[in-house]
């Protein structure tokens, strides 16, 4: 994991047997390697040494600080009995795990439905982000900055608020109370973040390569697998990744629209904080919160192989 | 190899491209000879890479057709053209090494794994990048990757090649070895070949024919000596700098310059290659070329080659060398000295005159004195003074 934070924070990092130092036999980068000194050379190790093991050390630091808030809400999960001002409880059980697992809790039809929702938001606003962002990053058109405005509206404006809204128009449309209806109050949250993720991996793409494999003899088709597709994949993966985690987060949409006839996670975890049993709402909040951490573990690791393939650094 | 076609022409007619109120490319006609490199030149933005990207399918022209051989490829996709156009900045995909890169084009074709793999070591092991088959971009030299570029390019084989600028990016040292590797593949394959170059030096070296593009419009196709030695338009004369520019009046077998009666050349149709492009322009009448020396009286523009200007050695004149030569008498201004050769400019009848001449022909001389230049009859060519715009 902390290799991983090196790899991703210095992805081009020019380590002692990058690129340049490399000769190669026909004019070869080492050729214009500058010499070193003894006095610049010793400065220049001790630089090395900094941004070899300085990004390591933040990483690690920043990888604590977001696993840290979890710890309690282990402990509790698994507690009879946890006061103030006890740092461990004072009795464990598996009471909590028991009722949430269990067959009565409509846990695992949560997870379902919130999964079902998250995957069709991503899918559906990826569908539109693709060729929005591009269009966004590429063309230079007259009102492009009011579009990026209202496309951030829907992040400005509080979700209830849409959700409300939305709600009189769904109840006619016999969306109210379906997974649709919620996927549909889903995209308003979400797809504004993945249209702008998206613009921006577009703006970073050197898409005068597509230009470059149709003089090669690529078809459009062909230049949009074989190019393309590799230049955009992970940075759109990210931008998925931020849809998904949108909708995984929804409450107050899902619970106007849903109108309680669909239960997704943060509705169960919402009503079990309600109801005060500490043990209970830990664990809920564990189902909810695990399958979002191991997905972004899951990015990052896939992803990080890419910025290494493409780094160059083996 | 041997199962070749012979190489194909490239004929641009007519072609033209507009960007809203922008010419880009202005009635463009050049035949591109087949199995020679044509060097396309011209200052930055005068519609070179445009060009170019018509060619290759990128841009679509405005107006105009576009033949290979004798097949219309106006509306044919860029990927069935079998031109490869190499840019300036390489372009190599980051994903893929150096040998994948090269294999692309064979594996869009759908050519199966191993034959490609084959062909494209091959190919850079011939630009001299064996052993580096498996490095990505990022590993690679500025020098190297453009040789990725090529052997990506002429691993396919195209019909023509299009090169853009492919010297600009590299160091000085490394222009003249990539140059003399673009020429020798070139001429092993008797490959069609277009550069695109904004160095006067390096499209006279490159080409085999040199194209002028000056704003958008062909001023000159010839060899590279037909163009710098009889330049078609002032304003060629004026970007290739190897004549003088100066206004005169002809008046039958003279020339009346601001520097001295000059002698006119003799009808001279019969030494003069006119490229059917030149001819084409003069038809439209809008940039008047000189397709021979202008042979009617009146104004004209005296383009005087620099390299045939002779500064004699002071004291006693020595008979002329050449039959018909003038002499005309000015005042040294200054002087340059640039190792063997020495840049003078010599201020003739009010008119600035700036010639190299060789270091020891110019030592007698001293700044502001008297030097007499010696101006032979074939450093005399006449081009039709342009029309105000």
């Amino acid at each position: 994991m902390s290799a991983l934070g090196t790899r991703a924070l210095l992805p081009s990092a020019p380590g002692p047997d990058g690129p340049r130092a490399r000769p190669g036999p026909a004019g070869g980068p080492g050729a214009d390697h500058p010499k070193h000194g003894g006095a610049a050379a010793d400065r220049w190790a001790g630089v090395e040494r900094r941004r070899r093991y300085g990004p390591t050390l933040w990483a690690a630091l920043l990888i604590a600080l977001l696993l840290l808030p979890f710890l309690p809400l282990v402990l509790a999960s698994f507690s009879q009995a946890y006061f103030h001002p006890q740092v461990v409880p004072q009795t464990w059980s598996l009471r909590a795990w028991g009722l949430v697992l269990g067959p009565g809790a409509g846990t695992w039809a949560a997870l379902r439905d919130s999964v079902v929702v998250a995957v069709a938001v991503t899918a559906v606003s990826l569908v539109v982000a693709i060729p929005a962002g591009r269009v966004l990053a590429t063309r230079g058109f007259r009102g492009r900055r009011a579009v990026e405005v209202v496309l951030l509206l829907p992040v400005l404006v509080p979700g209830i608020a849409v959700a409300i809204g939305l709600h009189v128009t769904f109840l006619r449309l016999g969306l109210a109370g379906s997974l649709p209806g919620v996927v549909l109050v889903h995209l308003v949250p979400a797809t504004p973040y993945v249209v702008l993720l998206s613009a921006g991996v577009f703006a970073n793409a050197d898409l005068g390569l597509e230009a470059q494999a149709r003089t090669l003899g690529a078809s459009p088709w062909q230049v949009a697998w074989s190019v393309t597709r590799p230049l955009v994949a992970p940075g759109l993966a990210v931008a998925a990744l931020f849809g998904f985690l949108v909708s995984w987060g929804q409450y107050a949409t899902t619970l106007v629209v849903g109108g309680g006839q669909v239960v997704t996670l943060p509705m169960l975890l919402f009503a079990s904080a309600a109801g005060g049993d500490v043990a209970v709402t830990a664990a809920t909040a564990l189902v909810h919160g695990l399958p979002a951490l191991v997905l972004l573990v899951v990015t990052a690791r896939v992803l990080g192989r890419g910025v290494v393939a493409v780094g160059g650094v083996r | 190899m041997n199962d070749r076609t012979p190489p194909a022409g490239l004929r641009l007619e007519g072609v033209t491209k507009r960007y809203g109120e922008v010419v880009a490319l202005d009635d463009v006609h050049l035949d591109v000879t087949p199995g020679r490199i044509t060097a396309l030149v011209g200052p930055s933005g005068c519609g070179k890479s445009t060009l170019l990207s018509v060619v290759a399918g990128l841009t679509t022209p405005t107006s105009g057709r576009l033949h290979l051989g004798t097949r219309d490829l106006t509306e044919v996709a860029p990927e069935r053209r079998r031109i490869v156009l190499v840019f300036q900045e390489q372009r190599l995909f980051p994903f893929l090494t150096a040998l994948d890169d090269v294999a692309f084009g064979l594996r869009m074709r759908g050519v199966d794994r191993r034959e490609r793999g084959r062909r494209a070591a091959a190919m850079l092991e011939r630009v001299g990048l064996a052993g580096l088959e498996h490095r990505r971009p990022a590993e690679l030299s500025g020098g190297q990757r453009q040789r990725v570029a090529l052997a990506r390019a002429l691993v396919l084989d195209p019909a023509v090649l299009l090169l853009d600028e492919p010297l600009g990016s590299l160091d000085p040292h490394l222009r003249d070895e990539l140059r003399d590797l673009v020429v020798s593949m070139q001429r092993e394959r008797e490959l069609t070949t277009v550069v695109v170059t904004h160095d006067r030096e390096e499209a006279i070296v490159f080409g085999d024919h040199l194209a002028v593009l000056l704003d958008g419009r062909l001023h000159q196709h010839a060899t590279p000596r037909e163009v710098m030695e009889r330049p078609s338009t002032a304003a060629v004369a004026r970007f290739l700098g190897a004549t003088e520019l100066l206004p005169g009046r002809r008046e039958g077998q003279l020339v009346h310059t601001a520097i001295g009666v000059l002698p006119a050349p003799a009808g001279a149709a019969d030494r003069v290659d006119v490229s059917m492009a030149a001819d084409r322009i003069d038809r439209d009448g809008d940039v008047a070329v000189g397709r021979d020396p202008v042979e009617e009286d009146g104004d004209v523009e005296v383009a005087l080659r620099r390299d045939l200007l002779r500064v004699l050695p002071p004291g006693p004149t020595e008979p002329a060398a050449s039959a018909g030569a003038c002499r005309v008498v000015g005042t040294l201004v200054s002087t340059r000295y640039l190792g063997t050769r020495t840049r003078a400019t010599i201020v003739v009848g009010g008119h600035e005159l700036t010639l190299e001449a060789v270091t020891a022909e110019l030592s007698g001389h001293g700044v502001g004195g008297r030097v007499t230049i010696e101006v032979p009859a074939e450093s005399v060519w006449l081009v039709a003074r342009e029309p105000r715009r």
